[in-house]
């Protein structure tokens, strides 16, 4: 059992390679978007997500706004993840 | 007064917001499907001239369109004296997209060509006019609208599955032509695109060429064009496509009246076009290209697919070997030289990093391989390469491929 954990350990570099090589290249993503989920939810744990109501119209705005903009980025993502990848679509103006 | 300030920091922020949006995609290597083509009133869709971007569905590679709206070389539109040209037409398997350009099947071709021809004094050119998703009556159209201008005395048509599709068995918006009487036309229920003005398309150009420079807009494109219409068919709501499937049009008799007029209409348009090239004084050269399986170098995939679905292997390049022969046209078959290459040397002469292999556009071995198969024709028979000085010096199965 030893053993097969020590091979396992020592082909994890060639394995997280293997993780992060073409086409999951772009997988490593995911580290920087784990460490916002953790931020926002320090905040909301620590701060809650209610913005206060001392602070200037304009934060409280610019706020709406830029959650609005990221929901709609967020559902964009997801059209646009082509899942039905089909190389023989052409003629997209 | 508060107000407007107000308004102007929270519009301010917002931008800002989506700068990060642009940047985090950009950081992220997140890359949509560029835009290349423009409306056209005569073929109804081009590329568009000096267009450039990334092909990113099948491996990943910078793709730049010439000033004549052409996957190729800058050119001129008169050849340098002494410059023998040749015309290529077809569709997305001769544009090469996917690979970068000097690797695409017109550019190893020239190269060939010139190895052994050009010492004649005789430089070669390979113009690319092959256009992704081109129909037989697009290629036709180009043939007469925009090829003679540049003078190619060589006219290399390639015609693959989607040769012998018709409006009602695979809908799009292309022009199509249909029989009117003995004569082919224009079909009237073709519709011009619409916006296909001088201005129209400045417009267009500018707002495209704006929207290949930021992913956020790409995205935004590849949302609204891809996305929407793929969730609304998932859900039932647009069922555009024909059910019609091309293989059985390549690998089948025609089951049904219109697939054999779908046929008969397509070896019209091969018969104007070789024509046209005659009147031209050009040589005229058809090349087939089959589906992705037929070039698959796995013997138990192929026979398995053939048998699963009762197609014949040959049925559609058999065609086009009957009519060739019947019309005088000098015919080539890629498939059993690219299966040939790919069983020897065991590789894949489709598919790319990001995608399974033997499946989709040709890659760089597969275009090279088929640009190798074309030259060895040409040179053993091209009564224009032989007036030039071209012979016969290598033969495909031993050239290196380069």
């Amino acid at each position: 059992m030893l053993g097969g954990l020590t091979l396992t350990l020592a082909h994890s570099g060639a394995a997280l390679s293997a993780l992060l090589a073409p086409p999951n290249h772009h997988a490593w993503i995911a580290l920087p978007g784990y460490v916002l989920a953790e931020v926002a939810e320090w905040i909301r744990t620590h701060k809650g997500l209610k913005l206060p109501t001392l602070l200037p119209r304009w934060v409280q705005w610019s706020a709406y706004a830029c959650m609005t903009l990221a929901c709609i980025f967020v559902a964009l993502l997801f059209l646009a993840r082509q899942t039905e990848a089909n190389p023989f679509v052409y003629a997209k103006f | 007064m508060r107000n407007s300030r107000d308004f102007i920091l929270a519009l301010v922020c917002a931008v800002a917001f989506l700068a990060i949006c642009e940047l985090a995609l950009r950081v992220a290597g997140v890359r949509y499907d560029y835009s290349f083509y423009q409306v056209d009133p005569v073929v109804y869709a081009k590329y568009r001239p000096n267009a450039e971007g990334w092909e990113v569905k099948e491996g990943e590679n910078f793709v730049r369109m010439n000033s004549y709206g052409m996957r190729d070389r800058e050119r001129t539109l008169t050849p340098a004296a002494g410059t023998c040209r040749i015309a290529f037409l077809g569709d997305s398997l001769e544009v090469g997209m996917q690979v970068p350009l000097e690797k695409t099947m017109a550019q190893v071709l020239e190269r060939r060509l010139n190895g052994q021809v050009a010492k004649t004094g005789h430089p070669i050119e390979v113009l690319n006019f092959a256009q992704g998703g081109a129909t037989l009556a697009q290629q036709y159209l180009i043939l007469r609208d925009r090829v003679w201008a540049f003078e190619p005395q060589i006219v290399i048509w390639f015609v693959d599955s989607v040769a012998t599709s018709s409006r009602k068995l695979w809908p799009s918006d292309a022009p199509f032509y249909v029989f009117n009487g003995e004569r082919l036309v224009l079909d009237p229920q073709n519709q011009p695109p619409p916006y296909s003005s001088p201005a129209a398309i400045r417009r267009h150009t500018v707002l495209a060429n704006l929207m290949n420079h930021y992913r956020l807009l790409l995205l935004v494109r590849a949302a609204l064009q891809e996305g929407v219409s793929q969730e609304l068919s998932e859900f039932g709501f647009t069922d555009r496509r024909s059910q019609y499937n091309l293989m059985d049009g390549w690998f089948r008799q025609p089951a049904s009246p219109e697939e054999e007029k779908a046929w008969q209409v397509s070896e019209e348009l091969l018969r104007l076009s070789f024509q046209d090239v005659r009147e031209h004084g050009a040589e005229f050269w058809l090349v087939s290209i089959g589906a992705e399986i037929e070039d698959n170098p796995n013997e138990s995939e192929r026979k398995a697919y053939f048998e699963e679905h009762h197609y014949s292997a040959t049925y559609a390049e058999d065609r086009f070997d009957a009519f060739a022969a019947q019309e005088g046209i000098r015919h080539i078959r890629l498939e059993p030289g690219l299966l040939r290459y790919a069983e020897e040397n065991a590789v894949s002469v489709r598919g790319f990093f990001n995608t399974a292999p033997n499946t989709g556009h040709l890659n760089e071995l597969g275009n090279s391989a088929a640009a190798n198969i074309i030259a060895d024709h040409l040179l053993k028979d091209s009564n224009v390469l032989h007036a030039l000085g071209g012979e016969p010096v290598v033969t495909f199965s031993r050239h290196k491929l380069r």
